[in-house]
This record gives structure tokens, C-alpha cells and sequence, in this order.
């Protein structure tokens, strides 16, 4: 499995064209953004879809990712995490929101103690280890609210109808958890 | 608004980085961050901290997803390949120069894109039924007409085939560190670049699997220095000509 330092090196590989540095990479990294973009859309056609725009994408704009602007894999899924925001913000308005029972099962929206995967543990800094005990000092409705509209993609108005609260108070939810992360993680 | 203010803004920004922040304010955040060094850090802080915590369960994909990629990188004739490379050539070249300028322009053409683009496109399309919208067998046709230029380019698209064929009427008349790039408009607004376009013959692309055709389809074309757009998500250079797609008979 590729450490951080790795992945950087196949990532400025990739920006000068080496294709097989490419192929390295997806084959890396590859389960993670389709993790997340599952995740996300929880559908397997439009995170199939999703996954290619992304890697065509890196494969186009390698060169943009600079290296002190922190771990390579967090700007990979940094990358699939817009993709997947604007894939549904355009085609969730034409479909149902998706079942629980659908094709594949996704688990609850909880986050581990520790990352099991070694990839994700190497690209972590220490930020990220205060950003979960600062999500975990949330009041429940703001970290549900948060996490929500971070990691599945819901607008305000689908976070009302799936929290049960008026629009209002999700739209505060929101933004009071996100100033309260903010000044935990000055702390 | 005030977006002065320290607390506004790092509360936009982590809206903006949650995805709650949409619409016109997400695009209005976007342009205001293209100019804005201060709000992109902003940025960064929050999807650095986001990021990765490990909540994403990796799943590997299926095989034919890398096989999609390696088409639409590498065996698209006269696409992405040539286009990238072209850009590795040039780049050593053009790099210093258009990064001091590419900033400058970007912010203004940013600003331009949004407001070439057509105006019955809101970034989330009415409500439709899905069922009806991608038309299979039809194929669509645009005649892409420069201004100050004598050459003109019929595009076809054959959906079937995902193929897009494009050919010159006569060699076009264009500056070597200058080309013309090709781009798909979504109904979002988006532009997907299809390649450069041939300067003279014929030239044929394999449409990316995203790209939807369909009767709302259009197509334009934009002048960029020699490689294509140096932007992330669009034209870098002025938009020529966009151009509906119409059903052929």
C-alpha cells in the first residue's frame, strides 16, 4: 500500500504525463474515491461515472496539486468530493431521494475511532485528529447536520425533510456547527 | 452582502466547502474566490480538516471503470492525449508568462463564461422526468461559424456511437501560438472540452460517457493559446461562437 510520500511522487509523475505513474495511482487510491463517492451518491452508475470524471480529470490537472497544501489523498478526495456535490446537485432534483434498501447497503454514518486503512492513517495530520474531537463536542443535531451535508451531499432543504425539523433550524444547525468546529480547532 | 467581514466570511467558506452553500451564492463564492487569495485559503483550511477522517469505507470499483478512463485518455483519437501533450511541449515555453496572465484573465473571463453562457440554463434544471430526456438514435448536427474567419466547422454527433465528428470546410486561418478549442455545454452550465479543433480536414472524438445528448445540446468554441485552456473547469481564452445542436434529417 502507498504511503503519502508515494502517492506524491506518482502525482508529480502523472502531471508530467507518465502514464503508468497514472495507472499506479488509480490503482492506489482508486477505492477510496469510489468510497466516498458511493457514499455520496449512493448509487453505483453515477459513482462509476463520477469516478472516471475524476481520474480524467487528475490525469489533466496533476500539475495543480501542490505539494505543501497538504496530503495527496486528501486532495484526491477533495477532487471527487466536488465532483460528487455538483453530480447532485444536478441530478438529485430528478430522482427520488434514494432508499436505504438499495442495492447495496450502506453502514450508519459514524466515524472510527481510528481508520483502519493505513493509507488513510499515514495522510493524516494532526489537524484532522482535532477535527474529529472537535465534531465529537458538537450537540448531536449539528454534528448529524454537518456530517450530513458534508459526507452524503444533502441541501438544506433535504436536511429538513431527513432530520424532520423546519428549514430554518437545519440552516442554523449548520452554520452554528461549522462556527463552532471553527473555533474549537483555533482553540 | 458584506463579505468583509472575517466571521461571514469564514462562515461562507465553510458552507462553501460543506456544499449547504448553492445556487447563485455558490457561484457568486466561486468568482469572489478566483480574486480572493484570503477566501481560498479559507477554503483550504476547511477541506484540509475535512478531508480524510476515515469515514469512507474503500470499496474498489469495477474493472471496466479503468477501462473507460484508459479509453478516454488514451485511445480518443485527436483528444485528450494530443491535447495534454501539445500543453507538456508548450508549457515550458508559455508557463511564466501565462501564469502572471492566466490569473488576471481567468478572473475576467470567469466572469464572462458565466455570462455567455445561456441564459435558460439555472445550475439545477427543472424538475423533469428522466425517463424521456436521452434521445439514443438521433443524430445532431451544428455548423460552427467564427467570426473574422472564412473556415467553417460542421460538427455531427452520433450518439450511438458516443462519436463526434468534426470537419473543416477550408484550413483555418489561425495565430501558431493560438488554438481552437472545442466545448461541450451542459444544461448546468458546465463545459466539458471535447479536444482542440482540427485546422484543417476532418477529425473525429469519442464523446466522454458523461456527456448526455441531447435536443438542449450545445456546442462552442473558444480561443486559447497553443495547448488549449489553461483554466481548471473551462475556457481560459474569450468564447467565440456557441451554437445549438439540431436534430439532423
Amino acid at each position: 500500500m502507498a504511503d503519502a510520500e508515494q502517492l506524491r511522487r506518482l502525482l508529480e509523475a502523472t502531471a508530467r504525463g507518465d502514464d503508468r505513474a497514472f495507472a499506479e495511482l488509480y490503482r492506489a487510491t482508486s477505492s477510496h474515491l469510489y468510497g466516498l463517492l458511493l457514499r455520496m451518491l449512493q448509487r453505483r452508475d453515477w459513482a462509476e461515472e463520477a469516478l472516471q470524471d475524476c481520474f480524467v480529470k487528475i490525469w489533466q490537472k496533476a500539475e495543480t496539486y501542490e505539494a505543501d497544501k497538504g496530503a495527496p489523498l486528501t486532495w484526491l478526495l477533495t477532487v471527487a468530493r466536488y465532483r460528487a456535490l455538483d453530480l447532485l446537485r444536478v441530478k438529485r432534483p430528478e430522482v427520488e431521494m434514494p432508499d436505504h434498501d438499495e442495492e447495496f447497503s450502506l453502514p450508519p454514518l459514524t466515524f472510527q475511532d481510528e481508520a483502519q486503512d493505513p493509507l488513510a492513517r499515514a495522510s493524516e495530520g494532526q489537524g484532522i485528529a482535532r477535527m474529529r474531537d472537535a465534531l465529537r463536542e458538537l450537540p448531536q443535531e449539528q454534528r448529524e447536520a454537518v456530517l450530513l451535508a458534508y459526507y452524503e451531499g444533502y441541501t438544506h432543504q433535504e436536511l429538513a425533510a431527513r432530520m424532520n425539523a423546519p428549514l430554518g433550524t437545519v440552516k442554523s444547525w449548520v452554520r452554528r456547527g461549522l462556527a463552532r468546529l471553527r473555533e474549537a480547532l483555533d482553540r | 452582502m458584506n463579505y468583509q467581514s472575517t466571521k461571514l466570511r469564514q462562515a461562507l467558506a465553510s458552507e462553501y466547502v460543506a456544499g449547504t452553500l448553492t445556487g447563485a451564492a455558490r457561484r457568486r463564492f466561486q468568482r469572489l474566490m478566483a480574486e480572493d487569495p484570503s477566501l481560498r485559503e479559507e477554503v483550504s483550511y476547511w477541506e484540509e480538516r475535512f478531508g480524510d477522517l476515515g469515514i469512507f469505507e474503500p470499496v474498489p470499483p469495477r474493472e471496466l471503470v479503468w477501462t473507460e478512463i484508459e479509453q478516454r485518455i488514451r485511445h480518443t483519437p485527436g483528444a485528450v492525449i494530443p491535447l495534454e501533450a501539445a500543453r507538456q511541449r508548450r508549457r515550458l515555453m508559455f508557463w511564466r508568462l501565462w501564469a502572471g496572465l492566466a490569473t488576471a484573465a481567468s478572473m475576467v473571463l470567469a466572469v464572462i463564461l458565466v455570462r455567455e453562457q445561456p441564459p435558460a440554463a439555472p445550475l439545477v434544471p427543472p424538475k423533469a422526468p428522466i425517463d424521456v430526456r436521452y434521445v439514443q438514435a438521433q443524430a445532431y448536427v451544428a455548423a460552427l461559424k467564427l467570426p473574422n474567419e472564412d473556415a467553417q466547422w460542421t460538427v455531427s454527433v452520433l450518439p450511438d456511437a458516443r462519436a463526434l465528428r468534426v470537419i473543416a470546410s477550408a484550413p483555418a486561418k489561425i495565430r501558431e501560438d493560438e488554438d481552437y478549442e472545442l466545448w461541450w455545454l451542459g444544461d448546468d452550465g458546465s463545459a466539458t472540452s471535447l479536444g482542440l479543433l482540427p485546422r484543417a480536414g476532418a477529425w473525429q472524438v469519442l464523446l466522454p460517457l458523461h456527456l448526455r445528448v441531447k435536443a438542449s445540446g450545445r456546442v462552442a468554441v473558444s480561443l486559447e493559446p497553443a495547448g488549449g485552456s489553461q483554466a481548471e473547469d473551462g475556457p481560459s481564452g474569450p468564447v467565440l461562437v456557441s451554437t445549438p445542436l439540431v436534430p439532423s434529417v
